[in-house]
């Protein structure tokens, strides 16, 4: 048995993916997460803290690490980079204040040194407000085409209707399924 | 290997090809492995580091779990920590060419076993149930952290031409001065309203959105009937609002007073004098405006607010209050 194969088996033993989710306060975070786990969205309050949750998924195991946007609790987030093997990172279509904020924030952090390697899925979320941004729109004002260092995707979403949701993950466990749990 | 070469008889051709390209390309890259790998020195350098860091990192978690540092010093080191886990797991990966099979297990089985230990020394360095690490004088050091986010940016981002912020507008009202403004009915029905730079204004709303954006407001009046999500309120002075959402999220704003019904919770940041009584909007046609929005109308959280900028559990936050029952306004003499 060669190196190779005693390491992939050991990853594929596990096949646990953990995902860190970020944005903004009010971009639907915890709402997504509550939906892919079936749980009722319309009591969900603004997040304190985090919320973790452990989602089985074709077969993974996925570790999301929900945590609060407010501007009192971004200087936390570091606290979370450890492993992640994704990044969803929410955006508001409809709170096109804040999409420069948003930017800003997404760009400093995937200048993280301990985010290098995760990869990125951005939901523009809320596509089921008339006045939300296209995916297109905000890939745009977010400047994504500048993301070199990061496998990346923009996928419409929203957490009120459930679209997309699965599609953006699936894509995720897939790239990142890719990367370590194969090494050839 | 050989008892598959059979089934590959109904493979197609190309697929054929493809495989044995990859078995070659592996078969080449163990080679180059064991070429550069596997000298003794190498591998006695890196057992030599590997546990060095490692009783480094476990010196440093007995410490903290003992009480010997100081508690405000927790942040720091467990960041360091982490950073130093992250290293000893990259230089792991690196050596794993060249380590041999039961070296690569034992390392990485005591590799998982600080990241174990790490984590539990984290959850319990944290405060129970709230959130953060500074909870004592979380009020003014807040603050400062969140100016130092908006200076910290380093560089222009490139925006796109067409990128304006008037430009993509949803409806409500901008940079109104001293006017009575009404919206009403489909004008509002699931749409994402937002009221920006208003001064000295009676805004009402009778309508079931699906979402309010409230910025930039003075010495205003804002009523709104029903919203099926979150009203998001920033900037706002000297105002009465009163809403009935699902979230209410009240930030940098002063001197207001909020009537409202909220079904999950609110919360505010970055502010102070904000006052708390229960919605109290009536006009013809709430009920169906409720309905729509699927609200519910007997869950009232109104008075129980958490504040970012105060998280002492012992403590109630001095940036609220209850507003005296003899304060409130009974009737909005809404004219319609
Ligand atoms: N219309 C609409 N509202 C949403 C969507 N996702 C979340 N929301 C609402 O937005 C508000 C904030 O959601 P939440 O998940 O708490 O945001 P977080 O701060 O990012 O965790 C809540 O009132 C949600 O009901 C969406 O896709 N569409
Ligand atoms: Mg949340």
């Amino acid at each position: 048995m060669g190196l190779l194969t005693v390491l992939k088996k050991m990853k594929q033993k596990e096949k646990e993916i953990r995902i860190l989710m970020l944005g903004l306060d009010n971009a639907g975070k915890t709402t997504i997460l509550k939906r892919f786990n079936g749980e009722p969205i319309d009591t969900i309050s603004p997040t304190l803290g985090f919320n973790i949750k452990t989602l089985e998924h074709r077969g993974y195991k996925l570790n999301v690490w929900d945590v609060g946007g407010q501007k009192s609790l971004r200087s936390y987030w570091r606290n979370y980079f450890e492993s992640t093997d994704g990044l969803i990172w929410v955006v508001d279509g409809a709170d096109k204040r804040r999409l420069h904020d948003c930017g800003d924030e997404l760009h400093k952090l995937l200048q993280e040194e301990r985010l290098a390697g995760a990869t990125l899925l951005v939901f523009a979320n809320k596509q089921d407000l008339p006045g939300a941004l296209s995916a297109e729109e905000i890939r745009d004002v977010l400047n994504l085409d500048s993301i070199k260092t990061h496998h990346w995707i923009i996928i419409k979403s929203s957490a009120v209707t459930s679209e997309n949701l699965l599609t953006g993950v699936d894509w995720l466990i897939d790239d990142i399924a890719a990367r370590i749990f194969t090494l050839d | 290997m050989d008892d598959m070469s059979n089934n590959y008889k109904q493979v197609p051709e190309s697929i054929l090809k493809r495989n044995a390209e990859r078995q070659q390309l592996i078969d080449k890259r163990k080679e180059e492995k064991l070429e550069i790998g596997g000298t003794q020195q190498q591998i006695d350098y890196f057992m030599e580091t590997f546990s060095k860091k490692r009783n480094y990192i476990n010196d440093t978690l007995s410490s903290i779990e003992n009480g010997a540092v100081d508690k405000q010093n927790f942040a720091d080191m467990l960041d360091k920590l982490s950073k130093e886990l992250q290293l000893l797991n990259r230089f792991f990966s690196t050596a794993t060419v060249y380590l041999r099979v039961y070296d690569i297990r034992k390392c990485k089985q005591l590799l998982d076993d600080m990241q174990l230990r790490f984590q539990q020394v984290e959850e319990s360095s944290l405060p129970k149930k709230k959130f953060g690490f500074k909870s004592k004088t979380y009020h003014k050091v807040l603050e400062k952290e969140s100016e130092v986010i908006k200076c910290e940016v380093d560089g222009e981002l490139k925006r796109p031409d067409w990128w304006k912020n008037e430009d993509h507008c949803s409806p409500g009202f901008r940079s109104r001065r001293d006017e009575t403004l009404k919206m009403s009915g489909n004008e509002l029905a699931g749409k994402d309203i937002e009221i920006s730079d208003i001064d000295n204004c009676t805004i009402t709303l009778i309508g079931s959105p699906s979402t309010l954006h409230v910025t930039g407001i003075r010495r205003s009046r804002i009523l709104c009937g029903p919203v099926a999500t979150s009203v998001f309120v920033e900037n706002c002075t000297d105002c009465t609002l009163v809403f009935a959402c699902q979230q209410l999220r009240i930030h940098s704003t002063e001197n207001a007073r909020f009537y409202m019904h909220v079904t999950s919770r609110a919360i505010i940041e970055d502010s102070v004098g904000i006052g708390f009584a229960p919605y109290n909007l009536h006009y013809e046609g709430i009920d169906e405006h409720f309905k729509q929005s699927a609200l519910d109308h007997s869950r009232n959280n109104w008075n129980a607010i958490d504040d970012f900028n105060w998280l002492a559990s012992d403590t109630p936050s001095p940036n609220w209050s209850i507003i005296e029952e003899a304060d409130r306004v009974a009737d909005w003499n809404l004219e319609l």
